[in-house]
């Protein structure tokens, strides 16, 4: 035939076809990605020698795992990048990046097992099977099958083994991969080629490479304390024909049952056969594991274009359409083939068909064409035909229910090498992830434990109170005297300025599977593809939130309330947001797709509340409070209150006092800034919803009664304190008022887990450590005051002089404390000094850093033993230069004024060695002239009680050496 | 055919039914067929077959060349929505993977009109030297079928609207009256772009406009080496004939996002030659009246080349 008859020939079966095309190929259609193609400007090679090269997406982000040959003798290597992780679109989309591992000084993308010859073959170790990335446990995981090229000088091949390689990625990048790798010796003939997550167990889909060349699936066990992958046993799949010898492509899946499944697709690049099949998980009769394989489509059923290499990916696919055909079935599947034959343009296009699911049930669709850029088109890797499939999650902010990103559009990638080995991808928009139109519903009432029974387990236990300061109240007198709701004493968190006491709680966001509402379900672990959404914002954007509330309560003591302690509570107050995927055309959000609904339950406030408990409970064991001895009350009946306080040296924090025909006192603890305390715990609630049976709105569904309704969430409470605790007993005037006593000393010990995370009271509420304050109460034994240092002074220097008094004469045994933090205690003393009966200290033997502040307080003994501490006062010595440094000599004269007979003059005897002293007159008369030998250095107190020094202005000097003070001293 | 004859050195109207080619425009069939002259030139057998005493000569001719083109270099080219995706040259091995299963074939038909003059035409000299210059209209069909998917990807027809240009040789050389031996070099050539083409790869994406477009040159050159025979007013030629094609398209898809305006251009540029380069040639003369000399030269081989055509001597 003449080349004009034969062309024309053509031209006519060429017209008749373009004719009859149309009524036999519907659905087909040429479309281009939605985004500017991807190229790596990097221009890094794709393996060219073997399945080499896979992806994954992680945390929303395309990972890559890249064998390359590092030259002869160096072997080869896997190398790590990520793609496109800013999730930019268009021309902003950058290089592939190294995705480095490791310490500074081994910080690359390198992945090293250490099998042998892995650095050293002259030719890298060629890959078995294919590489391929899963995940387990929420953890990235990359696999690689190495067949052995270690050669020794005179042997004539490799030695005949296989390594299998596991590698972990971490999730500091600090940190190297965690790796092993098995060694199989002859080389293991069965090719793993994917894997993904069953419950607790892995499965891998693989095949002999010889033999019956049959599928299976591998069932293989985690082991927590080794990492590592046991195997367990084989489950072959005897019905999927061995003329598949590639796995193309896994998805997994959920029913409308809530069971899982798999979606596999298989191909044979050299007899370009394909097929698309359900792999359905049971349990057989020995109660194992068994997988059944049903095919759904073959390769004539795919599309008629011949293919090579073939994946599968979930999700809808926009390709720049405007409209789908079946718009209310959004549940869909794709598959991507790359064609066998070059156009005579030279390059490989790549054809695809859509499948969606109705009703569980796979159906095919749309297939035609997609259009790449010419010039970065498909072509061979190497040796295979490779097409590969993955998805990027783009962050995104839908509407205002929640603040920042909120939501994920997802775009399908399509990954190929081009005529260049380089990597190419198309972006294809596709499915969104956000929330519904669906209500928010609110559950602002999780505190009527009442209505709600056992919803206390989502409360978290702030702090416990023994009440209002206690008292001994005949009441019906005090009633007479005193207006109703007058609180003879009265505990409070107060609010000044901008410093509030507030109480936060950090929640753990939960997301539920699917509608249920048994939300400690760990299902989303094994990352069913509905919920990579939740999953990956959980990881990367937020898994928990905070929530605060202001603390500014008041505890008066009244009749009523006096045999009641006080728990503090932190009642969350939670919203639940609906979430679901839709297709990209489903723009009124009209068509979720099934299976894909998640619920958000996010606390968005806390409600602080306080519940009165019987004080005779445990800690408290304050049978009889409003007793005229306040027995109770004494150290000695709260035996393990006062061993811990004793144990710790825990000071009072306030110490208030009250005596007939004198007005109580107020007093205030102050809080030092950025002061808290927390604690983390686990909340769980459950409750079988059934008719009359009242559950939260929240957990409320529209499916009938009889649901099991299961929360938990982890906690963090963390106490914020403000400016101050107040605690009064002002309101006490006279015992014939009311008080069933003519005195009263309340001594308020606060609790902070803070300071010991093992009080004896802990073991009483589990994992919960509230704080408590507590008291002990008795008649008053008298005051300290302090007197100088005053209040908060910033001293010049370290020459520092404590003076106190006290109302009380039999207090005596004083011992001056200096700590560093509040309240003190033992594990803050950093400085302990007794001064017996003296009431002054000229500070030696210890040297306060300048800039820092201190507390300090005095605590005295009474002949009966009773101990009285004075409040707490701070001082801070200047940050100043070396000149203030040095501690030389120095007195202070106190009290001055005072009466010969009580006037004592505080030296600091830094310097051993005798001292001279002398007391003389404004005139110079000379009343006392005294040596001392102090060879040791110790402070001293001079005093001259039986000189009857009349009143009158003196001088006294005090000389070591070289050295002398000269101090007024005035006697009255 | 029909042939009327109006005796010697008229012009005598030829009406051909000339084959239809694809979407051959009407209009040029008419004026070919009216406008088709041949000229009968009596010969003198002694006489050298230009020693006509005439000095220029012009004529109408017609010419046909079908090739079987095979790549030397494609490129690819596209910028993405303002984004220069960069320009992949095909390696040598993809070259000659591409021509192992694709046939690109050009079919090329041109009316000219001729011009010449002898230049070199010494009374008693055996040599003999005429240039002829061609300008006219050529038709340029392409096909490109991929042999793989037993499609036809591209194709495309012209019509009678690109320019043609040739100028040819004849260098003659007369043993004896009878036998002698004619070398014919001849060069041609067309270009023009096309944007009526048939593509059958790049099917318009759906939600684009595409247009299409293919700017190309082909150039065409032989050299004939033919022996001659005289016999009163015909002349026959035989011998083998050298060509070399070079074909060169520049082929830009531009595909415009009807949603937001974006374009996604690719360039395909494509350099083809013949696949062979030597054929068998034969031609006759006929001086059927003194002035008109009708002739006809054709190559047959892999690929086939027909040029024929009357003169006017004068």
């Amino acid at each position: 035939m003449k080349k004009y008859q034969y062309i024309k020939t053509m031209r006519h079966i060429i017209l008749i076809m373009a004719i009859a095309i149309p009524f036999l190929s519907f659905g087909q259609s040429t479309v281009n990605p939605d985004d500017t193609p991807w190229h790596d400007g990097n221009n890094r090679t794709w393996y060219q020698s073997g399945l080499g090269t896979d992806f994954c997406n992680y945390n929303g982000v395309i990972h890559v795992f890249n064998y390359q040959d590092n030259g002869i003798r160096n072997g080869g290597h896997t190398y790590m990048y990520t793609i496109n992780k800013e999730h930019n679109l268009g021309s902003s989309k950058k290089a592939m990046a190294d995705f480095k591992l490791g310490p500074s000084n081994d910080h690359n993308n390198k992945i090293v097992w250490g099998f042998p010859a892995e650095g050293t073959a002259y030719d890298e170790g060629r890959p078995l099977g294919r590489f391929f990335a899963f995940q387990f446990n929420g953890r990235l995981w990359h696999y690689q099958h190495i067949r052995s090229a270690s050669q020794g000088d005179h042997d004539p091949q490799p030695k005949n083994e296989s390594y299998e390689c596991y590698a972990e990625v971490p999730l500091d990048t600090m940190q190297k991969c965690f790796t092993y790798y098995s060694t199989h010796s002859p080389v293991l003939t069965q090719l793993k080629l994917g894997g993904f997550q069953l419950d607790s167990m892995m499965y891998f889909v693989s095949r002999y490479s010889d033999g019956n060349l049959q599928w299976m699936i591998q069932e293989y066990s985690y082991s927590s304390s080794d990492n590592k992958f046991h195997y367990v046993k084989n489950i072959m799949l005897t019905n999927i024909p061995t003329s598949y010898t590639m796995l193309g492509g896994l998805v997994k899946r959920i029913d409308a049952n809530g069971k899982e499944y798999m979606i596999l697709n298989m191909f044979n690049e050299s007899t370009y056969v394909k097929v698309i099949g359900k792999l359905t998980p049971g349990i057989g009769s020995d109660n194992k594991r068994t997988f059944t394989w049903t095919q759904l489509f073959d390769s004539n059923a795919i599309f008629s274009t011949v293919t090579t290499a073939t994946t599968i990916a979930e999700g809808s696919m926009k390709a720049c359409r405007t409209s789908d055909p079946n718009s209310t079935s959004p549940d869909r599947l794709v598959l991507f083939g790359l064609n066998k034959d070059k156009c005579s343009d030279g390059y490989y296009r790549i054809s695809f068909r859509e499948f969606r699911f109705e009703n569980d049930v796979m159906i095919a669709g749309t297939y035609g064409t997609l259009d790449p850029a010419k010039s970065s088109a498909p072509s061979k890797g190497g040796d295979h035909f490779q097409l590969h499939a993955t998805f990027d999650l783009i962050p995104k902010h839908y509407g205002d229910a929640l603040e920042g990103t909120n939501g994920y559009q997802q775009y399908l990638w399509v990954l190929y090498p081009d005529g260049s080995k380089h990597f190419n991808g198309l972006p294809l928009q596709s499915d969104v992830w956000r929330m519904t139109n669906d209500q928010i519903i609110t559950s602002d009432d999780l505190w009527n434990n009442d209505l709600y029974p056992g919803i206390e387990k989502l409360w978290s236990l702030i702090g416990i109170i023994d009440g209002a300061p206690p008292a001994s109240i005949n009441w019906e007198v005090w009633n007479e005297h005193y207006f109703a709701g007058t609180d003879p004493t009265e505990l409070k968190f107060t609010v000044s300025g901008e410093r509030e006491s507030e109480v936060t709680s950090t929640y753990e966001d939960q997301w539920s599977v699917g509608e249920s509402m048994e939300l400690d379900v760990k299902h989303v672990l094994s990352l069913s593809e509905e919920f990579k959404y939740s999953q990956t914002f959980k990881s990367t954007v937020s898994n928990s939130v905070s929530v605060k509330r202001t603390l500014s309560k008041t505890f008066g003591l009244l009749e009523e309330n006096q045999d009641s302690a006080v728990m503090l509570w932190s009642v969350p107050t939670i919203k639940r947001y609906t979430y679901a995927t839709f297709p990209w055309w489903d723009t009124q959000l009209t068509h979720p797709i099934p299976n894909s609904k998640q619920y958000l339950f996010r606390p968005f406030g806390i409600a602080v509340v306080d519940r009165n408990v019987p004080i005779e409970d445990y800690p408290y064991l304050i049978e009889a409070p409003n007793a005229s001895n306040l027995q109770d009350w004494s150290m000695s009946s709260r035996a393990d209150m006062e061993a811990e306080i004793s144990n710790h040296g825990l000071q009072p924090i306030m110490d208030l006092t009250w005596i007939d025909t004198q007005v109580g006192d107020d007093g205030s603890y102050e809080i030092t800034n950025n002061s808290s305390d927390s604690y983390e715990q686990s909340t769980e609630w459950e409750i079988n919803a059934s008719v009359g049976v009242a559950v939260p709105k929240i957990f409320q569904v529209s499916a009938s009664a009889g649901y099991k309704v299961s929360y938990s969430t982890e906690t963090k409470v963390t106490t914020s304190y403000g400016t101050q605790i107040d605690a009064s007993l002002a309101n006490l005037r006279l015992a014939a008022w009311g008080p069933s006593t003519n005195s009263l000393e309340v001594k308020v010990y606060w609790f902070k887990n803070s300071k010991n995370p093992n009080w004896w009271f802990y073991s009483e509420f589990g994992d919960q450590r509230p704080w408590y304050i507590a008291y002990f109460a008795g008649l008053t034994n008298g005051k300290i005051n302090l007197l100088s240092p005053v209040n908060k002074i910033s001293a010049e220097n370290t020459n520092l002089f404590f003076s106190w008094e006290t109302d009380n004469a039999d207090l005596k045994d004083f011992t001056l404390v200096i700590a560093t933090g509040s309240p003190i205690q033992n594990e803050n003393i950093v400085f302990r000094q007794p001064v017996g009966s003296e009431k002054g200290f000229a500070l030696s033997g210890f040297k306060p850093e300048p800039g820092k502040t201190y507390y300090w307080s005095v605590i005295g003994v009474t002949d009966e033993k009773e101990i009285v501490y004075s409040p707490a006062y701070t001082f801070t010595v200047n940050e100043s230069g070396p000149e203030n440094t040095s501690q030389g000599l120095a007195a202070y004269v106190y009290p001055n004024p005072g009466k010969s007979s009580d006037i004592r003059i505080a030296v600091n005897g830094n310097n051993g060695g005798p001292y001279t002293f002398k007391l003389m007159s404004a005139s110079g008369v000379v009343f006392v002239n005294q040596e001392i030998n102090n060879e040791e250095g110790l402070p001293m107190n001079i005093s001259f009680p039986d000189t009857g020094l009349p009143t009158g202005v003196y001088f006294a000097i005090i000389q070591i050496g070289r050295e002398q003070v000269t101090r007024k001293v005035i006697v009255r | 055919m029909k042939v009327e004859l109006y005796g010697d050195d008229d012009i005598f109207l030829i009406f051909v039914n000339i084959k239809k080619f694809y979407k051959m425009k009407k209009i040029v069939l008419i004026v070919f067929m009216t406008l088709s002259i041949f000229q009968v030139r009596s010969q003198n057998q002694e006489a050298d077959p230009a020693n006509t005493g005439r000095k220029f000569f012009v004529g109408l001719s017609y010419s046909y060349m079908s090739l079987d083109l095979k790549l030397t270099d494609l490129s690819l080219h596209s910028v993405w929505a303002g984004q220069d995706m960069g320009t992949y040259n095909l390696s040598s091995d993809e070259i000659d993977e591409i021509n192992a299963f694709t046939e690109r074939s050009s079919t090329v038909n041109a009316v000219c009109a001729e011009a010449g003059m002898p230049l070199f035409n010494k009374p008693g000299s055996k040599w003999y030297v005429d240039g002829t210059l061609m300008l006219g209209v050529a038709q340029t069909y392409r096909s490109t079928y991929n042999k793989n998917s037993g499609k036809e990807e591209y194709n495309y027809n012209s019509g009678f609207s690109k320019p043609y240009f040739g100028l040819g040789f004849n260098v003659a050389y007369q043993f004896n009256p009878k036998w002698g031996v004619v070398v014919r070099p001849l060069f041609s050539a067309t270009m023009g772009s096309e944007s009526e083409i048939t593509d059958n790869i790049n099917a318009v994406p759906e939600n684009f406009t595409q247009t299409i477009e293919d700017d190309y040159s082909t150039y065409y050159e032989r050299i004939s080496l033919l022996g001659s025979y005289n016999s009163g007013n015909f002349s026959l030629y035989a011998g083998p004939g050298f060509y070399w094609v070079n074909s060169n398209h520049d082929y830009i898809i531009e595909q415009t996002n009807m949603t937001n305006g974006d374009i996604i251009k690719d360039e395909i540029n494509t350099k083809g030659i013949a696949r062979s380069f030597i054929d068998g040639n034969i031609a006759v003369e006929w001086i059927f009246t003194k002035p008109l000399t009708f002739y006809a030269h054709a190559g047959f081989g892999n690929d086939v080349f027909i040029n024929t055509g009357l003169h006017y001597n004068f």
